[in-house]
């Protein structure tokens, strides 16, 4: 299994690691944190994002003839690397993509790709294309994996959405949704030294479990471990100092609280946030673009945020939507849903740069691009790769792995 | 004591535990599941809220510590035998302890 660990222990054990004061740079990148330490961040884009707006290929023929009105031309796009450009309002990720934190899966969906939003984002969910089985999801089927490590610990957080998204649901897990940082603070009443008197009162009688397998035991470990969570994020609350400030929009905030969580050293390994009002039927191009302004601008403020807490070597950020939009524009300058899309990955861990081909504009399934990758690919990649967890049961077989890491 | 069934359905729902609608269709496995840092603050918070005022006058019996104990715990805790507490404070240690959790 933790090869990588097994592998890395041996080094240090033979002094190979230690030969100089400065590591060789094959061993300063494989120096990659402890799995334990590692945090997925999954974005979600409900509501279909046009991908095509997002990666433009403005080049292409196709692209200017089927978008004669919301088309992005080559001079308004920010310059990726040949005929392909970010969205104009994606300054951030711009930046991001120059500094090599950003990653781009082009053309990743499923066979048969499903219009409904609702199927469709239950397919991203429970990576289970060809079944309607919503008993659980792709990360909460991991989570099963690993359940005998997690002993009473958070295996994951969605933050600021009102249900449990369907990817975290566990069948042997409760995962808790939580609407704000609040959510963690214990709330006492009285003086200040009442609630510390109170709360080391109730510390105390937490206190005395041994690491045996009771469940009073797991009980106590549990308790102390909650109280002394909630007075570290009391604390990194009460003086958070992002190291660039995060855009006042939902998102930004949102991932705000998920940075002080992972300063705080909560211990989750995925935390889930989602962006919506992605579904552009109708005059899309102001509201498309503050929708790539929100998410640009809030997730390269996080990264920086992280990078300024010494923490973004540990975080990768993961983008999906449940369905990309139609090549064609349609009569009311808006696109309808359609198929295969990109996806973004952020962090210092990721292989930077753009990850397979742009979709074909010219070979089309119906008039929507083909996907070229598989998300459970992705998935795939995410769990064996990053979280160093067992994949093949979390998303139903066996899928070729990308490079997505550097 | 009139409980509020709103906050009492915002706060199940976020433990997972919305009343007759499951996470998921197999139903809900419970036992240490339903537990972990997060529920447990959020159960700590519940108990704070239900006893923060919305429940009006708290009972005050003469032998309050032997009459809350019998009614939460059903049975002696150690760290509680000497406790004088006001019973809003001596329930919600009470009703935070691990002990509590499996009553």
């Amino acid at each position: 299994m933790n090869t990588r660990r097994t592998f890395l222990k041996t080094l240090g054990a033979t002094g190979l690691v230690a030969l100089g004061t400065r590591p060789h740079p094959v061993f300063a990148r494989a120096a990659r944190p402890d799995p334990d330490g590692r945090i997925l961040v999954l974005v979600q884009l409900a509501g279909g994002n046009d991908g095509l707006n997002t990666v433009v290929p403005f080049e292409e023929d196709n692209y200017r003839k089927l978008r004669p009105s919301l088309g992005i031309g080559k001079g308004a796009a920010l310059k990726l690397e040949g005929a392909l450009g970010l969205h104009p309002a994606m300054q951030g990720f711009k930046e991001l993509f120059d500094d090599g934190a950003l990653g781009i899966a082009q053309g990743v969906g499923y066979p048969n790709p499903n219009r409904s939003h609702f199927r469709s984002m239950d397919i991203w969910h429970t990576a289970k294309p060809g079944i309607a089985d919503k008993r659980d999801g792709w990360l909460g089927r991991a989570f099963d994996h690993v359940r005998g490590g997690l002993d009473g610990k958070v295996p994951a957080v969605a933050l600021g959405t009102d249900r449990l998204p369907l990817s975290l649901v566990s069948t042997k897990f409760t995962v808790p949704t939580v609407r704000s940082l609040r959510d963690y603070q214990l709330q006492l009443n009285g003086s200040k030294a009442e609630q510390a008197a109170h709360r080391a009162r109730m510390r105390q009688l937490a206190e005395g479990g041994s690491a045996g397998n009771s469940d009073l035991d797991f009980l106590r470990r549990t308790a102390t471990t909650a109280l002394d969570t909630s007075a570290k994020i009391a604390e990194v609350m009460s003086d958070y100092k992002p190291a660039k400030p995060y855009p006042q929009n939902g998102l930004g905030q949102r991932l705000k609280s998920v940075a002080q969580l992972i300063t705080a050293d909560l211990g989750a390994s995925v935390y889930f946030v989602s962006l919506g009002g992605f579904d552009t039927h109708a005059e899309q191009e102001g509201p498309h673009a503050g929708l790539m302004q929100e998410l640009s601008s809030a997730l390269a403020a996080f990264h920086a945020d992280l990078k300024g807490h010494g923490l973004s070597e540990r975080v990768l950020t993961a983008t999906f939507s449940e369905f990309g939009r139609r090549v064609k524009e349609n009569g009311s300058l808006g696109t309808d849903h359609g198929a295969a899309g990109p996806m973004f990955f952020i962090g210092d861990a990721v292989k930077a740069g753009i990850h397979g081909k742009h979709p074909s504009l010219t070979d089309l399934d119906q008039g929507d691009l083909k996907h070229h990758t598989d998300f459970r690919s992705v998935y795939t990649t995410l769990l064996a790769d990053w979280l160093d967890w067992p994949a093949e049961a979390a998303v139903g077989g066996k899928f070729a792995k990308l490079k997505l890491l550097a | 004591m009139r409980p509020n069934l709103q906050a009492f359905n915002r706060v199940s729902g976020q433990l997972g535990q919305s009343v007759f609608e499951p996470a998921t269709v197999k139903g809900w496995e419970g036992g240490r599941l339903w537990i972990t840092s997060a529920s447990l603050l959020q159960r700590n918070n519940f108990a704070m809220a239900l006893l923060g005022g919305q429940m009006g006058s708290m009972a005050e019996p003469k032998r309050k510590r032997e009459f809350y104990l019998e009614l939460l715990l059903a049975r002696e805790v150690r760290g509680l035998a000497n406790a004088k507490d006001e019973p809003r404070k001596l329930v919600h240690l009470m009703m935070t302890l691990p002990e509590f959790q499996l009553t």
